[in-house]
């Protein structure tokens, strides 16, 4: 009776592949795993530093956002009902408010930038999204983002509208992405949400 | 030793002949979900080929002593290895490509052209010409899903690889939104799986006639 | 009705008639939106014709006549600004891909016009839904113009369905029963697919029974709505007259290829049309609701047919057609 006959054979063979393949993979995992956490960060950084109004260069390395994010970019305090602040020479020069909603096909997490006023918007950006792309990707591109630029926030239940491309638009609304209905909507709903409740704390606070 | 003529024959095979897509029409789910973008779809290419290829190659050197009763989980084990292994790399070093190709990259250890040549052909063929096979198979599978995408990303987007193509990409052209989403996927593959086998069909009338 | 022969186009009756009955609708397309809207009928039928020809050839076929109902009835469901290569793309898909690649006249499972429709209505959202052309008003209508959409004050107005959608008030139904307000070219005059319903109904040409019940389904569904105090719903008679739902419960549903065969599985059918189209007008982000409500109910036609044959088997003779 050869060895590959045997009952025990089997089971024996079968434990034996796992353990080395998940070997393997444990320690690639590891190997990779401050890397992976890093881009994780950095992508949330970058966000945060494209919805401020800060000039990244063009070809910017993780590291460089690394370091600007960590000398301008402080915690949220009390003032800033969860926003990030942007404090450069020890003056406050915006606020990042990390947003976080449902999107058409996965989670969108973004952050938008606020003026020290708490009205006037700097920029969006996002940082994790599924979205189809051409369609609901396209929020990540300049076109749709660069409009929230100079939006006021207004003192309305939507304080900032999606609209439809064929409405007109006013000091706090923008185009949705034609053909992306539902990301749209899904977007405009989430950020209403946020801004409505940063708007609330913001309020609370000061008065 | 592999003799030359076998291996082209199984090059050619896998590639055209039976070609996983559209003679076997196998792992179509992929096919729909990331063919939107060419760039996506070369790196899911990529991924698939070493997946076929690599897993390929280890069935075939571990068939003499896997036993038959656990030699299916033996593949599917060896084949989310390499799933995984490409998807951890692609999340250190492509981090952006990682989050396009989202889960996609994931579910290949599910698609059945892989496991499909593990057991049809790595079971029973020394590695290095299992090697080839799988190679070719994902080629195959490749090719298909990029010409897919070149179809949908011109159409549906008006630019290749990102990059805009002139007519397509100016306002003369209106973009075929539904190219875009995954429907366009289904009519575009329908349309080149039409178009291949009438060209397979064509070259087969005139081998059969050829003999006569 | 099938004549074999070496002829180009097949004689059917059944189709001459839905043609005739849509004839109204065609005029009152050209009163309200111009003669622009005469040559969409014409380019979709001479583009569908084409497309079937190329298919029938092949198989050395004749053409049928049933094309060119399909070809009218998705001319009348476009808006009238629609870009001609938009019209013309959706028609060779309808034809190609709802109709030939089953097998032909038939064959098709969906009914081709709405296959087009839906086609164009995902691909080219801008094209079809961003602007309406405003209906011509006066007496003369639109019959001194080209195209009503020219006029650049009025480029951009909602259609009734899309104002509902939206929450605002619907026009009065007077104007809805005319139809001089914007819309799909053919299907905006209520007056026009009654005068053409009413030929098919008596004609005997489209199923009674499905109109009937399309028509009673979607009153009561609506009437629910309105009783139960429901917000989005716009009341049954605005319902009723707004957005082509007539024109496809009495040219569309009653396709005889794609609707099913037996009377009672018809009547399952008709009742999906009329629930499925009140719950996509009123609780989804689509206007179309009568296109996708149409191409769901094709989709189990077959099997609504299959489920009533086999109950009806080994206690009784299948059960007959009735007679158009």
């Amino acid at each position: 009776m050869s060895l590959k006959d045997r009952a025990w054979f089997p089971i024996v063979y079968m434990f034996g592949i796992t353990l080395l393949l998940s070997t393997i993979l444990i320690i690639f995992g590891t190997l990779t795993r401050k890397r992976v956490k890093e881009n994780e960060t950095v992508a949330f950084e970058r966000a945060v530093l494209e919805a401020l109004p800060i000039d990244l260069p063009a070809a910017v390395t993780p590291n460089q956002i690394h370091s600007i994010y960590v000398s301008d970019i402080r915690e949220a305090n009390d003032s800033s009902a969860g926003a990030l602040r942007y404090v450069k020479e020890d003056t406050l020069k915006g606020f990042a408010l990390p947003l976080e909603g449902p999107g058409f096909w996965a989670p969108i997490k973004g952050v938008i930038g606020i003026e020290p006023d708490g009205l006037t918007i700097t920029g969006i950006a996002f940082y994790e999204q599924n979205e189809t792309p051409g369609l609901g990707g396209e929020i990540t591109k300049s076109t749709f983002r660069d409009q929230f630029k100079g939006k006021k926030i207004a003192e309305t239940e939507t304080p900032l509208q999606i609209r439809n491309p064929s409405e007109a638009l006013d000091g706090s609304s923008v185009h949705a992405i034609t053909g992306a209905t539902q990301t749209s909507n899904r977007l405009a709903a989430f950020l209403n949400a946020y801004l409505l409740e940063w708007r609330k704390q913001r309020m609370d606070r000061k008065w | 030793m592999v003799g030359r003529k076998k291996t082209k024959d199984v090059v050619l095979t896998a590639v055209w002949g039976e070609n996983p897509v559209f003679r076997q029409i196998l792992g179509i789910c992929s096919a729909l979900a990331v063919t939107n973008l060419v760039l996506n779809t070369m790196v899911m290419g990529a991924a698939v080929i070493f997946t076929t290829a690599l897993s390929g190659f280890t069935v075939s050197l571990l068939r003499k002593y896997t036993p038959r009763i656990i030699r299916m989980m033996v593949e599917v084990l060896i084949i989310a290895f390499y799933v995984i292994l490409f998807d951890q790399a692609l999340k250190a070093y492509w981090p952006d490509m990682s989050g396009n190709l989202g889960p996609y990259v994931g579910l290949i250890i599910t698609n059945c052209i892989i496991m499909g040549r593990a057991e049809a052909f790595a079971n029973n063929n020394p590695p290095l010409l299992s090697f080839v096979d799988g190679f070719s198979s994902g080629a195959g599978y490749s090719l298909v899903l990029i010409c897919v995408a070149v179809v949908r990303e011109l159409l549906g987007m008006g630019s290749l690889m990102g990059i805009p193509v002139p007519f397509f990409s100016s306002a003369l052209w209106d973009r075929w939104i539904i190219m875009v989403m995954p429907p366009g996927a289904f009519f575009t593959l329908a349309v080149i799986v039409w178009l291949a086998r009438t060209m397979q069909k064509d070259t087969e009338e005139k081998k059969t006639k050829g003999s006569k | 009705m099938e004549e074999e022969g070496p002829r180009i186009l097949s004689r059917q009756p059944i189709m001459r008639r839905m043609v005739v009955a849509m004839i109204p609708c065609i005029l009152a397309s050209i009163y309200f939106f111009g003669w622009r809207s005469l040559i969409i009928v014409v380019v979709s039928c001479i583009v569908g014709f084409a497309a079937e020809y190329f298919f029938a050839r092949r198989r050395k076929e004749p053409v049928t006549e049933a094309v060119f109902v399909s070809a009218i009835i998705y001319a009348l469901i476009m808006p009238p600004t629609v870009p001609w290569h938009v019209l013309v793309f959706g028609m060779v898909f309808a034809i190609v891909f709802g109709k030939m690649v089953f097998g032909g006249f038939g064959f098709n499972i969906f009914n081709p016009a709405m296959v087009g429709r839906a086609f164009v209505y995902i691909c080219f959202p801008i094209a079809l839904t961003a602007t309406w052309a405003p209906a011509a008003q006066g007496f003369w209508g639109a019959l001194g113009t080209w195209s009503t959409a020219l006029n650049p004050d009025v480029i951009t107005t909602a259609t009734p369905m899309a104002l509902a959608k939206a929450g605002q008030a619907v026009p009065p139904l007077v104007h809805l029963m005319l139809g001089r307000l914007s819309g799909t070219m053919g299907v905006t005059s209520v007056i026009a697919i009654l005068i053409g319903g009413g030929y098919v109904f008596i004609s005997k040409t489209a199923n009674r029974w499905i109109i009937l019940t399309v028509i009673s389904t979607y009153v009561i569904l609506n009437g629910l709505l309105v009783i139960l105090n429901v917000k989005v719903a716009p009341g049954i008679l605005p319902a009723l007259f707004g957005g082509g739902f007539l024109f496809g419960a009495f040219f569309m549903a009653t396709d005889p290829v794609s609707a099913p065969k037996t009377h009672r599985a018809r009547i399952v059918y008709s009742v999906i049309i009329a629930g499925s189209t009140v719950v996509i007008r009123n609780f989804s982000v689509f206007n179309g609701g009568f296109m996708f409500s149409l191409l769901i109910a094709n989709m189990f036609a077959p099997i609504i047919d299959h489920a009533f044959k086999t109950r009806t088997t080994g206690k009784m003779p299948l059960e007959k057609d009735d007679p158009k």
